[in-house]
């Protein structure tokens, strides 16, 4: 049986020492498997951002057991996290965190370059460029925005470019910190859509942290999260 | 991570912030203009000046004197012969020891009249060295000239002809002086074995060596030279019954034809009937004395006319000598003769420059424009004579002729420079013969600059002591090579005053960029890859700066050299050039810019590193 793609035990992180000690996370457990759709809620200072940084192998600092696709996170070097968040690992951010200074190609095709190995690990520069495009397509922009910079696209527009590049490499599990939360009401069920039929295509399992109750309402599972602990792991038929 | 995708992303790094790459790039542009400067000139100075007097793997030592407020006297280590010679010669590291002489007799001089109106008189001083030493030097010289390039021009004499340049069949023809500081060129005439050095036998009326006494492995004879008794050199049939002292023998060159022989001999096939034949002089050109006289104009008007003794024929001071030789009497006043190839010589350009600040100031006389005009030229030398001590030696008095072939820094300041041979020759005739085989100093060349030490101990044990002129010139050496040094260090200072700019600029980009370097680092970079584009970016500003730099020390270079030569062309000694630009000084400006940026970007390059992803993109 393969594991699942999170596994998470008694996982807990805690940030500071002595009386500024803060408790983010408490003895959470947790399994996702590979496709599912889970949003993330609760309210401000629940430790829901510091979760999802854990599960995107960002942050070490954690207690417990919390292993992605089969290895346990703390065993692993920075070139083994490097690769997992390169492969495995896909990010979307509320504030999209687009390199200003890098054209939109540019920009979709970054996570290529850190590949190890490229061409070998079956990366090669012309089908980056094929799948950049495809997705740019894909998002619903125009093939002239590639040469286009960041700060001159809209907020939806950024966002989409940012989803492309967190699908470019396919990866098996698509992190989303409030992706829609600096997006209008109409922009945000557009990105929404576009999030939820990707992540369908490409077999992976999407992980969105929101307040949206229209967001949270369309995921199958709702992980409900207080003072860092899981108050409520809510399955429901879609 | 790619080579490409990491560049571009350095080049757009690079472009959004200009301003703090360019004040980083100035920083090493400044160091790295320095330290190209300081080279250039050291590099300069070291070759064009020193190697000029003495190169580095040369020194000069003489016999160990006593010193009496700093004036040298009775050399104390005993003399420096050629056994001793041949000891250095020996030593280990030393490639070649060629002994030199100073003239041990009086000696005046006088001449100029074509180039300044009238003749300068002056005492004479020679210094005889193995011309082996100077001629690279002086073809060097010669080829910058670029005699042979110029348009030929028609003319009828010499003085048609620009300087340098003699004319020969109606054209002028650039002579080849350099070749002609040759000591084979230097045939010493004598009447009597006395006339010559020890070693020599007069055959002939020539100084020759003499051979055949001992072992014939150590023969002192050259490559085409034979042994033959001395009467076989008179042309007197050999074999014959021997005298019961046995005539010496001495080596004489073999010749095939007259270009076998120098200008003022012809080959004479008589002796030996292998075919080959003696150099002797030639017949002088005119059948009577009258003839000579009557080439005589002006105020030579009655000089004798020379007896031509063993060639036959007249000459005088008008003429009756073939190319490039003239009529010399043995002795002033004498009847008896040949004709002459003048001496070669080489001066000092201190001496041309002393004459062109100073004295045709003070004489209010032309300037000498350029030194290829005292080329060929030619003045009268007094051997034995000296306008202060009166009627010495009178008896082995000449008056022979000298040519300017050619300039040298190694050349002593205040002097006339001549081949060994004729300097060695002169002091036998007049000081006798062992003061010809006796050696004033010794010219060592070693085999690498680091031998050199080891050289000077190894002579110092013999006696002998560094020359005045060596010990300046290493003096001078390390003072310069100081001074260098201490230049570099301080560009090298600099350097890293601006390597500490690069890191204060780094650090500040690392904080502006952290959320950049978050974003990357969840992209999947590691660590190793943010360093690397840290650091690549500061190595780009680096060689940027340091080509930079290398375009500013040359540009300075030449307008020093510009300013030197607009300002400083009438100061004597100065070189041609002040820098000399080695081929690791193109590379070397830029390496160490790529190298002081990188130093100075890798605590940044360590920071970016350090930051921790998931705190600063959890900042807003
Ligand atoms: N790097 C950190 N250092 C110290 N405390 C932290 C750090 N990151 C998070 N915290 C604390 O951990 C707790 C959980 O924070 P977290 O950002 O996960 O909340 P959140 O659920 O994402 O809130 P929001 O909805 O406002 O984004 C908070 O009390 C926060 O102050
Ligand atoms: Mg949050």
């Amino acid at each position: 049986m393969r594991p699942p793609l999170i596994h998470a035990r008694q996982l807990s992180r805690a940030f500071g020492e002595g009386p500024s000690r803060v408790q983010a996370l408490v003895d959470l457990d947790l399994d996702v498997e590979a496709g599912e759709r889970l949003a993330i809620t609760g309210p401000s200072g629940a430790g829901k951002s510091t979760l999802l940084n854990l599960l995107g192998a960002l942050d070490g600092g954690y207690q417990g057991t919390l292993q992605i696709a089969g290895a346990e996170l703390h065993t692993l070097g920075d070139r083994q996290l490097s690769a997992l968040r390169n492969r495995t690992i896909g990010f979307v951010f509320q504030s999209f965190n687009l390199l200003p200074s890098l054209d939109v190609a540019a920009n979709l095709a970054l996570p290529a370059a850190f590949v190890e190995g490229g061409a070998a690990a079956g990366v090669d520069p012309a089908a980056v460029r094929a799948r950049a495009l495809e997705l740019l397509a894909r998002v619903g922009l125009d093939a002239s925005v590639a040469t286009r910079r960041p700060l001159e696209l809209s907020g939806g527009q950024r966002q989409r470019v940012a989803i492309a590049r967190a699908l470019l490499l396919k990866p098996a599990l698509l992190l989303c910190d409030e992706p829609t939360g600096s997006l209008d009401r109409a922009h945000a069920d557009a990105v929404l859509d576009l999030f939820e039929e990707l992540a369908r295509e490409n077999g992976s399992a999407l992980l969105i942290v929101t307040h949206d109750p229209l967001v949270i309402e369309r995921q199958p599972r709702v992980l409900h999260l207080e003072a860092g602990r899981l108050a409520r792991d809510e399955r429901r038929q879609a | 991570m790619k080579v490409r995708s990491l560049a571009s992303l350095v080049a757009t790094n690079l472009r959004s912030s200009p301003g703090s790459a360019a004040s980083a790039v100035l920083g090493v542009a400044l160091g790295a203009a320095f330290l190209t400067f300081f080279i250039g000139l050291g590099e300069g100075l070291r070759s064009r000046v020193l190697n000029r007097i003495l190169p580095a793997n040369q020194i000069e030592v003489e016999p160990r004197s006593v010193r009496v407020f700093g004036v040298a006297g009775s050399p104390t280590g005993g003399d420096l012969d050629p056994a001793r010679l041949r000891r250095l010669q020996g030593l280990p590291g030393v490639e070649r020891a060629l002994g030199k002489q100073r003239s041990a007799f009086p000696a005046r001089l006088w001449g100029g009249r074509h180039l300044i109106g009238y003749d300068l008189h002056t005492e004479a001083f020679f210094d005889g060295i193995p011309d082996a030493l100077l001629r690279p030097e002086l073809e060097a010289f010669e080829r910058s000239l670029d005699l042979g390039r110029r348009r030929r021009e028609r003319c009828d004499v010499d003085d048609d002809c620009p300087a340098g340049s003699l004319c020969a069949e109606g054209v002028c023809a650039a002579v080849r002086w350099a070749s002609r500081f040759d000591s084979r060129d230097v045939v010493l005439r004598c009447t009597a074995d006395e006339d010559c050095q020890r070693g020599e036998a007069c055959a002939d009326g020539r100084c020759s060596p003499r051979c055949g006494e001992d072992d014939p492995d150590a023969s002192p004879c050259r490559a085409g030279e034979r042994c033959l008794p001395v009467t076989d050199q008179e042309g007197a049939p050999a074999g014959d019954a021997k005298t019961p002292e046995d005539p010496p023998a001495v080596c004489r060159a073999r010749c095939r034809g007259d270009s076998d022989c120098h200008g003022a001999e012809s080959c004479d096939s008589k002796p030996g009937g292998d075919g080959l034949g003696l150099c002797r002089a030639v017949r002088c050109l005119l059948q009577r004395p009258e003839d000579a006289r009557s080439l005589e104009r002006g105020a030579m008007r009655g000089q004798l006319a020379v007896a031509c003794d063993a060639a036959g024929g007249w000459c005088g001071r008008g003429g009756g000598c073939t190319g490039l030789s003239y009529c010399a009497a043995d002795a002033p006043g004498a009847v008896s003769g040949r004709c002459e190839l003048p001496v070669p010589v080489v001066l000092n350009p201190l001496l041309l420059e002393v004459f062109n600040t100073d004295m045709a100031a003070s004489l209010g006389i032309a300037r000498v424009a350029a030194p290829e005009a005292l080329l060929g030229v030619r003045f009268h030398l007094a051997l034995g004579d000296s306008h202060f001590t009166a009627d010495a030696a009178r008896d082995r008095q000449m008056v022979r002729q000298a040519v300017v072939v050619g300039f040298s820094s190694k050349a002593p300041e205040l002097g006339v420079t001549a081949p060994l041979a004729a300097v060695a020759g002169w002091n036998a005739r007049f000081s006798g013969s062992a003061a010809g085989s006796r050696y004033d100093g010794a010219i060592i060349e070693t085999s690498s600059n680091e031998a050199v030490s080891a050289t000077i101990a190894e002579a110092e044990a013999m006696g002998l002591e560094l020359s005045r002129r060596s010990r300046t010139a290493r003096t001078f050496g390390t003072v310069v090579l100081l001074i260098y040094l201490a230049l570099v260090l301080l560009a090298l200072v600099v350097l890293a005053v601006s390597a500490l700019g690069i890191a204060h600029t780094f650090a500040i980009l690392v904080h502006e960029r952290r959320r950049e370097i978050a974003v990357l680092r969840a992209l999947g970079a590691t660590t190793r890859a943010i360093f690397g584009l840290v650091l690549v970016e500061a190595m780009l500003l680096g060689a940027a700066g340091g080509l930079l730099g290398l375009g500013l020390a040359h540009a300075a270079s030449l307008a020093v050299e510009a300013a030197a030569a607009r300002w400083l062309s009438e100061v004597p000694l100065l070189p041609d050039a002040f820098f000399e630009f080695p081929v690791w000084s193109y590379g070397l400006p830029i390496a160490v810019g790529v190298l002081f940026c990188a130093l100075g970007a890798a605590w940044p390059a360590r920071r970016a590193t350090r930051l921790d992803p998931a705190t600063v993109l959890s900042q807003p």
